[in-house]
């Protein structure tokens, strides 16, 4: 490890791993607060609540490492002799053991608050995983928490790589183009939905469309294996594409 | 054992930031980058450490590409600004490059930010201008790589500090020689210390010779005007200056030592020699 790629990786990891405790503790403080909160201010009255929050905390955690990690340690690392094509496939590998070390702790912290509270607490303590691929499994099951850890960490890696596009992308594009793409995108994702749907629902395209989505999604919900399969190739090919725009940018200092 | 750079070509836009470019620099020399504001000396030195990609040409260093793992732990850039985290201290970046220079001498860049009263606890955006350079500084003389970059490197330091830099880049470079590129506008204050002298303008090079073989072949002579003119007729002139009767010009070439009475000759230091060049190379 005592190559370029192996000190990026150890320097990443370290400032990764920072990010990795404060999210271990915020997911292992909310439900004790929501507990809290169910317990003291409600009284016996209270509702049933329901916390499954942490599938989607590991990927947001991915997408925002991805996202501000890319263009600060392409800068830190060659300021201290590291290519980027080392220092990009150190944030690579970094980020898919951030994303996994999240995943199981959070698993970790998730079936402890399982097993503390049993089926019978007022607290519902679940994840994304287990809604969609295990919803009936009541009490800790530990082969559903290892799937689901499993399940976020690359769901959290996929995420990551988005980031890293998002950044990359940023990074190359011009300021006429960063407007007209922060601009363009959201326009088009609130405003193209109708008429996508009235192409979808007038015509046989749109139905052979609609049928081939159709049979994708049945194809995920069918086993947490094919899922977590697409979100790898996906995230391969977000990697992949980011590579291309950032081998040629320019490595300037932040503004 | 150099970098070479080998019909280097950069542009931005419109402007062509380098043309052409074919340098190298040697090991174990220390070598002074000189030019006016945008004549490509950064771009030169943010292609060699693979900050920038050239559009045509090739930049080694000891035969590996700029940019690679085995180019770059060869050198250290102490660039005009910091490529360090917003948040990071300066004992963490101090941390930080020991961990990736395994030749960094930790004792001696606290030795040196004690020397230069750097705080290693403050953040490095929390720096001032010129304790930012010194921050760079310190990791450029700790580093002990086979070649350190210097850009700009006392901006916004005061004198004293400034003396003091140039004192350990000399000590530094007396105790293990290594090859050390200095970029600046004060050219007066690195005179003495930089052997070889790469002038670039425009994007081009102007000139790429030892110091000494530049500055021994120029004069300046002054005196009256009509007694200047008159000896200076048939000579190579290269810039000329008037204040009030008093005329000075800079020649290239021998001039004797028995002067016409009322001429007097010295010899032309490194920052008038480039003034006088930049001077020329405007008239043409």
């Amino acid at each position: 490890m005592n190559t370029p790629f192996g000190r990026a990786f150890r320097y990443e990891m370290r400032n990764y791993f920072r990010a990795v405790a404060v999210l271990w503790l915020v997911m292992a403080l909310l439900p004790a607060a929501m507990l809290a909160l169910a317990y003291f201010l409600a009284g016996e009255t209270a509702m049933e609540s329901s916390f499954n929050g942490y599938s989607m905390a590991v990927g947001m955690f991915g997408l925002i490492l991805g996202m501000v990690g890319l263009r600060e340690n392409q800068r830190v690392l060659n300021q201290n002799g590291v290519s980027r094509r080392s220092a990009f496939l150190a944030d690579v590998a970094a980020l898919a053991v951030a994303a996994l070390l999240v995943a199981v702790g959070v698993s970790v912290i998730m079936g402890a608050y399982q097993a503390a509270l049993g089926s019978a607490g007022r607290l519902l303590i679940t994840d994304l995983y287990q809604l969609i691929y295990e919803p009936s499994s009541n009490g800790v099951n530990p082969g559903a928490l290892v799937r689901g850890a499993v399940f976020s960490a690359v769901a959290g890696w996929m995420l990551a790589a988005l980031g890293q596009f998002c950044s990359a992308l940023y990074w190359r594009l011009n300021k006429f183009w960063t407007i007209l793409v922060s601009v363009t995108v959201p326009l088009v994702l609130i405003f193209g939905s109708a008429p996508l749907l009235t192409w979808l629902d007038t015509t046989s395209a749109g139905h052979a469309a609609v049928e081939a989505l159709a049979a994708f999604g049945r194809f995920l919900a069918a086993s947490p294996w094919n899922m977590a399969a697409v979100l790898l190739a996906m995230g391969a090919v977000f990697f992949a594409i980011t590579w291309l725009l950032l081998r040629r940018a320019m490595i300037r200092p932040a503004k | 054992m150099a970098i070479e750079f080998q019909h280097v070509t950069k542009t931005f836009g419109d402007t062509r930031a380098l043309e052409d470019v074919s340098l190298t620099f040697e090991e174990g020399k220390i070598y002074g980058l000189l030019g006016n504001n945008g004549a490509g000396k950064s771009t030169l030195l943010n292609i060699l450490t693979g900050r920038l990609c050239p559009d045509s040409g090739t930049v080694t260093v000891d035969g590996a590409p700029a940019g690679s793992d085995a180019a770059l732990s060869r050198l250290f850039l102490v660039g005009e600004k910091n490529l360090y985290p917003d948040d990071m201290k300066v004992k963490r970046a101090l941390d930080t490059a020991a961990l990736f220079y395994p030749h960094f001498d930790r004792a001696y860049a606290e030795d040196l930010a004690r020397q230069f009263e750097l705080p290693l606890n403050k953040k490095i955006n929390g720096l001032s201008t010129g304790y930012g350079s010194i921050f760079r500084i310190v990791l450029g003389l700790s580093v002990n790589t086979p070649y350190v970059l210097f850009d700009e490197p006392v901006l916004g330091l005061d004198a004293q500090h400034r003396d003091l830099f140039y004192k350990l880049l000399v000590q530094k470079y007396a105790e293990s020689p290594c090859t050390m590129v200095i970029s600046t506008h004060l050219i007066a204050e690195v005179a003495d210390l930089i052997e070889h002298t790469v002038i670039i303008r425009r994007g081009q090079i102007l000139q790429n010779a030892p110091t000494e073989a530049l500055t021994a072949a120029c004069w300046a002579v002054s005196g009256p005007a009509g007694l200047v003119d008159g000896w200076a007729a048939g000579r190579d002139v290269f810039t000329s200056s008037v204040l009030g009767g008093l005329k000075t010009v800079c020649v290239r070439g021998a001039v004797e030592e028995d002067l016409p009475a009322g001429l007097e000759r010295r010899r032309v230091g490194l920052q008038e020699y480039f003034i006088s060049l930049m001077e020329e190379e405007d008239q043409r």
